[in-house]
């Protein structure tokens, strides 16, 4: 069963269209990470999904229900962090917990109270006094605390240190561990999003470019290095190349083709064969063939 | 519902500090009669005074700031997006926020009241500055009723803020959208209202003003909760749909308010539920009346009705002076004339030609500084007035002005003008003198222009010893009646003379007038017994008839020797259905009903009239409708049938 289905979203401002035509689903107990760049549309997606704007034809589905038309009764099993965590300034993180209870069949105050003291975050200071990465600590921890179906995270690593996107990711993945919670997130850590990731989804702008696993996003990307002197080799074109480049003394061309056991290496054995990160693929994909 | 309290109770526990000030505010007005000030007054109603002041202040002022700030900043700042992350329906985020603010605006304004009160501060809001309109007709409104309509203004001043709040903040192009259809609204309304005003038409005004707020504030409150309900966290779309829901509801109610207007305006004489008051013209089939009309409360059109063809003219009605009730026709009937006010104190006189077939009011060029006095030549084509020390004469045929005389007299709306013919204009005013040292004289001069030399000539003067004199001058300007104030001395004057004899009237006189042959009719109420006496211009009785019932009032001579009357045993003018009317031959003495529930066109059109109705034969019957007897024939007909009236129109 699919948490989340997309069907042909379309977003217009305007002229300008922000979503067009996006559809894709994310299958329960699975990570989606939707990638693209500012501007690609990701925030627009975000909030048609979270039944905060009315898109301008499509819809979108959460746990099987329409996204616009039953928002409150659908996220009483959403966890939600916004790119900004946000909540009432004045507020502490107790008071914002003992609020939320009360809009939720269940409530792990407890959990929430320890992961908070687990990363240092003062529970009685009001949340607009708190810094950047605590707020999104106190977002993530109010997000969890009614043990969500769904999570969804609109770029919940946006403005933090190295250190605080790392206890992010980390909390997802053992709270992953424990619940098996879908997730759905926004990301410009791409290094970050490979570790838990499980599909990924590449915005441009507004136009799905690429909805895939990770682990057959990477298998089908390389990068081969081979001397200039061979010349573009003809079977180069069969590896559906992404991105040509010299480097050096070498040419370097990024493959959406590869196929391990079948592939033919262009210049026989001069060429070199490489793996490539997510974040790696996400820029040849971005920068476009060359 | 549980999400809806959750965030009201998050709402006032978040400014519950508000409501600390307003307890600290609340003590001024308690200690306010022990600070050093004029004194004098008394320490309950400056309490209470105070107290209602400061406290409609903190209320109206914290409306406003939490209305522009609850919602909107949130907005703006993109914190509402907490609340629309979780299960929490858009009409409880805005219900809860605004709920919340308006529990703290008037619980502010409650905790700085509640002390004043229990120090015994007397607070009376029933005069309370535009809320006391509503009432006038139940006889003025409760201070709590004016405290429950304050109430319902501030919860107006904390969603019009909310709504002009989000307005500024989105600075999306519909701002331009809202200052346009705004300024339309206001303009429709201002036009609308100002026609109501030239007619008079308050109770229109009072109730489209009061149903346009009431509908505002609801088309406030929803227009906002369609906002924050289906624009959720976009403002701009959320403005989008604010303007179009809120101005949607306003342009209606506004178009409404006009479609009103102009329908009420629109009255004809035969939309009347209660006819107030008639004037026949003295010759023809016009006749002026007066009343109210169905759904238009107590606003009263006047109109010119020609009770033969139907044709009708309406007039404006209100800027006249506060005695000119009705049109004047000229004796002949062949026109009316009504003045309008135009400016502060400054009138304009109106005419109707009646003998077009299409008569239609005109505007002369006649123009009085101030309230003028007037009489119309027997043919109506002359207008004489008394205005500021001047008396004026006027073609209204030609628009000249054919005199205008300096006077030396101070008008006191105790003169009287006749014309004696179209060439002689007739002055009689009335004087008390009151110098010290002599004996009180009440004094009656009467004066003739000329128009041909235009010049003043006195003609008689007529003083009698101390006391008021209640006095009326015949139609001609040539006799006058005195009566004195509280004894049973009457006398008859010659205003060409100056002569007066003493009438030998019974020991009350009652009322006398002069019947159209000259003849002089004596009113007498004694006790439970009521009757009518005819005397001759020397005071011998010639006839006298005894009336049934306990009141009576007279009408007019349909006939030289029918006079119209109506007697009741216990009604008040107010109630025609308990009136019976009658002709009382005035050479027999001898007595016709004519029908019940109905009365005649009065003598004297309404109290203080100064002008007696010619003869007629209408009679009113249930205020609703105008019939008119053939002496002749005895029988009645229906010239004009108004509509039931409906409770509370």
């Amino acid at each position: 069963m699919s948490l989340i289905e997309v069907e042909d979203l379309t977003v217009c401002y305007g002229r300008r269209t922000a979503l067009d035509g996006v559809s894709f689903a994310v299958p329960e107990g699975s990570v989606y990470a939707l990638l693209g760049r500012n501007g690609a549309g990701k925030s627009s997606l975000v909030r048609c999904l979270l039944g905060e704007q009315r898109p301008d034809s499509g819809r979108s589905l959460l746990l099987g229900r329409d996204a616009w038309r039953e928002r409150a009764s659908v996220l009483a099993d959403v966890g939600v962090v916004h790119e900004s965590p946000d909540a009432p300034p004045a507020m502490t993180a107790t008071q914002l917990s003992r609020f939320c209870s009360r809009l939720y069949l269940r409530w792990d105050g407890a959990g929430l109270s320890a992961r908070l003291r687990r990363f240092g975050v003062p529970e009685n200071v009001p949340f607009g006094k708190l810094s950047r990465g605590q707020r999104g600590q106190v977002a993530l921890g109010l997000a969890l605390a009614p043990e969500p179906r769904l999570l969804v995270l609109d770029d919940p690593t946006l403005g933090l240190d190295p250190v605080a996107r790392r206890s992010v990711f980390e909390e997802l993945i053992g709270d992953l561990a424990d619940r098996g919670t879908t997730v759905f997130l926004t990301s410009h850590d791409l290094s970050g999003v490979e570790g838990i990731a499980d599909r990924v989804g590449i915005l441009q702008e507004g136009r799905l470019v690429l909805d895939e696993e990770v682990e057959t996003l990477k298998r089908r990307f390389r990068r081969l290095s081979f001397p200039p002197g061979a010349g573009e080799p003809p079977q180069l074109a069969d590896l559906a190349p992404v991105a040509v480049a010299s480097r050096g003394w070498r040419v370097e061309a990024v493959v959406s083709g590869w196929d391990e056991e079948r592939s033919v290496l262009p210049a026989g054995g001069a060429t070199e064969v490489s793996a490539l990160t997510l974040e790696e693929i996400f820029l040849a994909l971005m920068g476009g063939p060359q | 519902m549980k999400p809806f309290l959750a965030i009201l109770g998050r709402e006032i526990a978040e400014r519950r500090l508000l409501l600390l000030g307003a307890a600290f505010a609340s003590l001024f007005p308690v200690f306010i009669p022990w600070l050093p000030g004029p004194g004098g007054q008394d320490p309950a109603e400056l309490r209470g005074g105070m107290a209602l002041g400061l406290a409609l202040i903190t209320s109206a002022l914290l409306a406003l700031v939490l209305g522009a700030t609850v919602i909107a900043r949130d907005l703006s700042e993109r914190r509402l997006g907490f609340y629309f992350a979780r299960p929490i329906p858009g009409w409880a985020i805005w219900a809860g926020k605004m709920l919340g603010a308006a529990l703290l605006s008037l619980g502010a304004g409650a905790l700085v009241l509640v002390p004043a009160l229990i120090a015994g501060g007397r607070v009376d809001a029933s005069g309370f500055w535009g809320l006391s309109g509503p009432g006038r007709a139940g006889g003025g409104m409760s201070s709590p009723a004016v405290l429950f309509l304050v109430s319902l203004e501030i919860l107006l001043l904390l969603v019009a803020g909310h709504a002009a709040s989000v307005m500024v903040r989105s600075r999306s192009p519909w701002l331009a959208v809202d200052l346009f259809v705004a300024t339309l609204v206001a303009m429709t309304l201002w036009a609308c209202d100002r026609l109501l005003w030239k007619e008079g038409a308050a109770d229109i005004i009072e109730w489209g003003g009061t149903a346009f707020a009431a509908i505002s504030l609801v088309a406030l409150a929803v227009a906002g909760l369609v906002q924050v309900a289906r624009g959720r966290t976009d403002l701009r779309r959320g403005h989008r749909l604010l303007s179009l829901t809120l101005w949607g509801l306003v342009g209606a109610a506004a178009l409404g308010h006009a479609a009103y207007a102009l329908w009420a305006l629109r009255v004809t004489p035969r939309d009347l539920v209660r006819i107030e008051e008639v004037v026949p013209a003295g010759s023809g089939s016009w006749i002026s009346l007066r009343g109210n009309a169905r759904g238009r409360g107590s606003y009263s059109p006047v109109f010119l009705l020609d009770i033969d063809s139907g044709r009708f003219v309406k007039l404006p009605s209100t800027g006249s002076p506060y005695w000119w009730r009705l049109p004047a026709f000229s004796r002949d009937g062949s026109r009316a004339v009504w003045m309008e006010r135009i400016g502060a104190s400054s009138y304009q006189l109106l005419t109707v030609d009646l003998r077009r077939p299409e008569p239609a009011v005109r505007r002369t060029n006649v123009i009085y500084s101030s309230e003028p006095r007037i009489t119309l030549t027997p043919d109506g084509r002359r207008v004489a007035a008394l205005v500021d020390r001047r008396l004026l004469v006027d073609d209204l045929d030609t628009g000249r002005t054919l005199a205008a005389v300096a006077m030396s007299i101070e008008p006191s709306y105790q003169e009287r003008l006749r014309f004696l013919g179209p060439g002689r204009v007739r002055l009689i005013e009335r004087t008390h003198s009151e110098e010290p040292g002599t004996p009180e004289v009440w004094r009656l001069s009467t004066l003739d222009l000329d128009l041909a030399s235009r010049r003043i000539v006195p003609v008689s003067r007529i003083e009698l010893p101390d006391h008021e004199w209640f006095w009326l001058v015949s139609t001609d300007g040539r006799r006058a009646l005195l009566r004195r104030s509280g004894s049973a001395e009457a006398r008859i004057a010659n205003l060409d003379s100056g002569r007066t004899a003493v009438l030998p009237v019974p020991t009350d006189p009652g009322s006398l007038s002069f019947l159209e042959d000259g003849r002089l009719l004596l009113e007498r109420r004694e006790g439970t017994h009521q009757s009518l006496s005819v005397l001759t211009d020397e005071g011998v009785e010639q006839l006298h008839v005894d009336l049934p019932g306990s009141r009576f009032r007279i009408g007019t001579t349909l006939a030289p020797d029918l006079l119209s009357v109506a007697t009741t045993e216990r009604g008040s003018f107010q109630e025609d259905e308990t009136w019976t009317s009658w002709l009382v031959d005035l050479r027999t003495g001898r007595l016709r009903e004519v029908g019940p529930r109905m009365v005649p066109v009065l003598r004297f059109p309404w109290t203080g009239s100064l002008t007696e109705s010619p003869p007629s034969g209408l009679f009113i019957r249930n205020h609703r409708e105008l019939l008119l007897l053939d002496p002749a024939t005895g029988r009645l007909r229906s010239v004009l049938k108004g509509v039931p009236a409906k409770p509370g129109l």
